[in-house]
């Protein structure tokens, strides 16, 4: 697949966002349709979503809660897109991520305070990047499909962690495992909210991998072979060593989202961690067209259309799933547009 | 069950049915991917357009009380959805792996809303009491061991072991079936041949849409006798691996479901025998199985060699400028 389509750039950016504006109040005027059929009343519908995602400080701080994985599995997905791998596992990467550092966060091995969380971070990312390299290696050196690998390895990972809820590290009260110990949380940014570091860790990771992939020797190899693979091969470029690191260094990012939510939201491992951040992550990376800083934007649009839909459900009984619609609907017309293309 | 059981003949036996029943749906919704993949198309949206006709298939069977209007239903709905992916993929020439995952995403989403507006209240999961009896055929069900196994099943299973050999006529020794060959193998010589390859393509996966959406109902309508967010569960990529394993021939194809289907069935005995193995770990057994078919078995050599590759027609390749993406 030639990624180059899928990616920013073009001359006509002013036709493009135009477009891409008329497509969401396409969306938006279909799902009010979807909405009014139910018998909800559309337009209270989308000012609940605006009051629940933007009412009060709190509620902007939820956004940002919601922001932090999708941001981090959505780069995820780019650095594997990019050179031209489907990372349809990110979910089942934030699984194990979260699995390792909960793993190291119980703190058994006595290490001291400060280096808790520190292992933490190393062991979710570790973690993520090793579940992530075997389909990346599957792929590459067997032909293995990693579609269907990553996305059968996120039900193992799912299964996986339900194993340790209910076995090894059940807490016997809740569904979850029982607690990290304290110097593994990471500290709340903005007092009051739920809103920890692991935003932080988001947004560096997005400069980062902006700043690798626009200027790095690596980025721009990565570049190449999502352009074209027989060009990178003539150009000298290790392909399969390049696209092997992206895949992993990929699942290491999405690794990261599930130590972000472990550390700085749960402080345990719930059982339904993640609600597919692995497939938002899809559809951020999508909309973002590849491009990581506009990434973190993006994430936090669906962050907000997240916790708006939330407050929606509690107040007019609509269903979430409403939200899953809207995106699906969004990137289906934008591919009918061909706003996103193969060309 | 003990160790002592597996060799007892009787629980070979139910594990057999039981392999027949569980490989059902996912004999039908691989038939219809095995036409669309000879097309030259693969769809990864097989589990939204699953999910779509398993909650079609139940509500019909809700509000009608007829499990096989049901089954109509869902094959329309599951028609319609292959429809959407078709004009995406084959006339507008989309990713068909993007599309796939994004229609995956969508067909999620509408199965869940459609079902909670249906059933506000979703904590009593409503269940059908409109399913399909087994029907023990006369004469057949009376072969010594493996008679009923076989023959006293669902009419489902009996449409299952019909469709294999239709779809096999229909792919091996039809014009159809050479069209749609040609069309996955070679799209420009087919269409230089008078081939309409955006036809074939379309009549492809619609056909393969209407096949998911049968499986899917088969699952919620004649096996659970109820729909659960989430109850696919990862039966549409496993199709897509199945359809690999059985070599895009439908008899094959058929095995490879069987297969899979033993695999489930005897986790399920598994989970019930207590057997030293942790029970919440035996589930991933068919995630795992399908892991190990697709890296062992599954060469990519073998797909259908215009496979993900859209085809745009001579003349109609110049889009209207509105759309036409500039060089980025």
């Amino acid at each position: 697949m030639n990624t180059a389509a899928l990616t920013v750039g073009g001359t006509d950016r002013v036709r493009e966002i135009a477009t891409a504006f008329g497509l969401t109040l396409l969306v938006a005027a279909l799902c009010a349709v979807l909405l009014a059929v139910t018998g909800v009343n559309p337009l209270r519908a989308y000012l609940e979503i605006v009051r629940g995602a933007f009412g009060s400080p709190n509620a902007i701080a939820e956004c940002l809660v919601y922001a932090t994985p999708i941001t981090l599995t959505a780069l995820s997905v780019i650095l594997c897109f990019r050179c031209g791998l489907w990372n349809i596992g990110a979910d089942g990467q934030v699984y194990i991520g979260a699995i390792a550092a909960v793993g190291v966060g119980f703190n058994t091995m006595n290490l001291p305070g400060a280096l808790v969380l520190p292992a933490m971070l190393v062991a979710g990312f570790a973690a993520g990047a090793a579940y992530a390299a075997i389909p990346a290696f599957l792929r590459l050196r067997f032909g293995s499909s990693e579609v269907i690998v990553t996305i059968m390895m996120n039900f193992l990972a799912a299964t996986f962690a339900i194993y340790l809820i209910g076995g090894p590290w059940a807490s016997g009260i809740t569904p979850a495992t029982g607690p990290i110990v304290s110097s593994g949380v990471l500290p709340i940014i903005i007092p009051g909210t739920r809103l920890s570091a692991g935003f932080i860790i988001a947004l560096l990771a997005a400069a980062i991998l902006s700043r690798v992939l626009s200027s790095s020797v690596f980025g721009f190899q990565v570049r190449t072979i999502g352009q074209n693979i027989n060009a990178a091969k003539y150009a000298g470029i290790r392909v399969n060593r390049t696209m092997f690191l992206s895949f992993a260094a990929g699942g290491g990012l999405a690794g990261l989202a599930g130590f972000g939510e472990i550390a700085g939201i749960y402080h345990n491992l719930p059982a339904g961690l993640s609600p597919g951040f692995g497939y938002t992550g899809i559809v951020v990376a999508l909309l973002a067209k590849l491009n990581p800083v506009r990434a973190v934007v993006v994430a936090f649009l669906l962050g907000a259309l997240n916790v708006g839909a939330d407050s929606m459900q509690r107040a007019l009984g609509v269903p979430v799933s409403i939200v899953a619609i809207m995106e699906g609907l969004l990137i289906l017309l934008i591919l009918a547009a061909r706003l996103i293309d193969r060309r | 069950m003990t160790l002592h059981s597996f060799v007892e003949i009787t629980f070979w036996i139910s594990l057999l049915a039981a392999s027949i029943r569980i490989a059902t749906p996912l004999i039908f919704a691989s038939l219809g991917e095995t036409v669309v993949e000879r097309a030259g198309l693969l769809n990864v949206g097989v589990e939204g357009m699953m999910a779509l006709g398993a909650v079609s298939g139940f509500l019909a069977a809700f509000y009608s009380a007829n499990a096989w209007i049901a089954f109509l239903v869902a094959i329309v709905v599951g028609s319609l959805a292959g429809l959407i992916f078709g004009l995406l993929t084959v006339v507008r020439g989309a990713d068909q792996i993007v599309t796939g995952i994004v229609l995956n995403i969508l067909a999620l989403g509408v199965a869940s809303f459609v079902y909670q507006n249906a059933f506000a209240s979703a904590n009593n999961v409503p269940q059908l009491h409109v399913t399909t009896a087994p029907l023990a055929l006369p004469w057949l069900s009376n072969i010594p061991w493996v008679g009923r196994a076989l023959f006293a099943q669902s009419p489902l299973v009996y449409l299952a072991y019909l469709l294999v050999p239709v779809f096999w006529f229909l792919l091996e020794r039809t014009p159809w079936g050479l069209n749609t060959k040609a069309v996955g193998e070679h799209p420009e010589a087919a269409d230089s041949l008078g081939i309409d390859v955006w036809r074939v393509r379309l009549q492809a996966i619609i056909l393969g849409g209407a096949m998911a959406g049968l499986g899917g109902a088969t699952i919620a309508v004649a096996q659970v006798g109820a729909y659960v967010d989430g109850m696919i569960a990862g039966r549409g990529f496993i199709v897509l691996a199945i359809v690999v394993f059985g070599g895009w021939n439908p008899w094959r194809v058929a095995f490879a479901s069987l297969f899979f289907g033993a695999a489930e069935a005897l986790q399920l005995r598994l989970q019930i025998s207590g057997m030293g193995l942790p029970n919440q770990l035996l589930p991933g057994l068919p995630y795992l199985l399908t892991i190990v078919v697709v890296v062992f078995v599954a060469g990519r050599a073998g797909y259908p060699a215009a496979i993900n590759q859209p085809y745009l027609r001579r003349g109609l390749t110049i889009m209207p400028k509105l759309f036409q993406k500039s060089d980025g």
